[in-house]
């Protein structure tokens, strides 16, 4: 039911947003000039990560990026984050620990053809983070045998790498700041864990498992812009506009 | 129509900044409500034993009354079993072999007679977690199995499979003489 109520929220949510970007995109139609092969670089941060540590989420991440821009279509993208999950049994005292950078590395793809500084995005990403997770259960012990034991694992290592699919939008807030987002659908390709247990995080990844979802939201700035120097797609927005 | 295409064009204007502002709480609500506990339902780890006949093979059920002790504990493991053909026992935490008393006891309110088995198997333990929310366990191995069978009840004990997990599978057989009644 849980799931079927979130597939529900996200979908009138997505259609809402992109229906929004379809109005905007249907308003001229004029032929699209070329985008020069650089258009320039951008650096984001992700503000989701933040609000979700404010809020005592089970687990949240620090992310920063960088991007170049090719013909206002292909970006290729860089992504480095800090990842932490500090997290207690709900119904008992087991204790799982891990903070551990990663990273990803991919492209995205713009499908709005012009060049207005309203981007729909589809990418794909490869992600990767090596790791150490420590995990405590102060009760553990035998019903039977009556042994005595609290088991304490620490710095227990893992890998895991990852493949995302992202579709996501953008669009320009002011001069050089942009804000975009993006949803991700997560698939596992390898991982290596502990004998002992998978860890139940892994950063950047989110919730352990074979796939999962994932969502950033970005605050981006274009990188070498002032307000004097445009940059080579905002020329061509000129340019259509006279 | 004046009307809707200003509100259109007020849309159009503002609509990439609306679907991003959409996702703020979209994208958080994303990821906060995806959370339930994700436990293995069959989260039981026994030793499997299963009775068999030596001359045909098949699995036969034991009709003398079986009670099964450990050495290191007073807990009785199984007391009063009858017609079992599988019996599924716990294993000790953090002992290196477990040694069980098997005894079949028969006649009248079970006084007539009693035979003991005494199997002393040799493992490993390996501790099992999955989430902060699930119980931990402790899952084995087996590497050695011996037995003593002062009455030769038995024909032969075999381990079957050598891992003691959730997948409950039959780890070790017991093949009697005859047909076990």
């Amino acid at each position: 039911m849980r799931n079927w109520r979130t597939s529900r929220y996200i979908s009138a949510v997505a259609l809402i947003s992109l229906c929004c970007l379809t109005v905007s995109a249907s308003e001229k139609k004029e032929p699209v000039p070329k985008a020069p092969l650089f258009c320039g670089a951008a650096v984001f941060a992700d503000l989701s990560g933040p609000v979700m540590k404010a809020v005592g989420a089970r687990f949240d991440q620090l992310e920063v990026g960088a991007r170049l821009n090719f013909r206002d279509h292909y970006f290729p993208i860089c992504e480095l984050g800090i990842g932490e999950s500090d997290r207690e049994g709900r119904e008992n005292n087991n204790k799982f620990h891990a903070r551990a950078p990663y990273y990803r590395v991919g492209m995205d793809y713009n499908l709005n053809r012009k060049h207005n500084g309203n981007r729909l995005m589809v990418g794909l990403r490869y992600g990767f983070s090596s790791f150490k997770y420590d995990f405590s259960d102060p009760d553990f012990s035998d019903p039977v045998w009556q042994g005595a034991g609290s088991l304490n694992l620490k710095n227990m290592k893992g890998q895991t790498g990852w493949l995302e699919a992202c579709i996501g939008c953008e669009t320009k807030l002011w001069s050089f700041i942009r804000l975009g987002w993006n949803i991700r659908y997560k698939v596992r390709l390898h991982q290596s864990a502990n004998p002992s247990g998978e860890p139940y995080y892994t950063p950047g990844f989110g919730k352990n498992g074979s796939n999962t979802f994932g969502g950033t939201l970005n605050l981006i700035f274009d990188v070498g812009k002032t307000t004097k120097k445009k940059t080579a797609v905002e020329q061509i927005t000129e340019t259509i506009n006279k | 129509m004046r009307t809707l295409r200003h509100y259109r064009g007020w849309l159009g204007k503002r609509a990439s900044l609306l679907a991003c502002l959409l996702l703020f709480p979209f994208s958080q609500f994303l990821i906060l409500s995806c959370e339930g506990i994700d436990c293995t339902l069959d989260n039981v780890v026994t030793l499997n034993i299963g009775f068999y006949s030596s001359e045909s093979g098949t699995k036969v059920s034991v009709t003398d009354t079986l009670y099964i002790t450990a050495e290191g504990t007073d807990s009785v493991l199984l007391n009063r079993g009858r017609n079992l053909q599988t019996v599924s026992l716990p294993m000790s935490y953090w002992q290196e072999a477990d040694t069980l008393r098997l005894t079949f006891r028969g006649g009248e309110e079970d006084d007539a007679y009693a035979y003991d088995i005494v199997l002393r198997i040799a493992k490993g333990n390996q501790t099992h977690f999955e989430s902060p929310d699930c119980p931990t366990t402790m899952f084995h191995e087996i590497s050695n199995l011996d037995y003593d069978d002062p009455y030769s009840l038995t024909d032969s004990i075999i381990v079957e499979n050598t891992t003691v997990n959730y997948a409950q599978l039959e780890n070790i057989k017991i093949y009697f003489r005859g047909s076990a009644d």
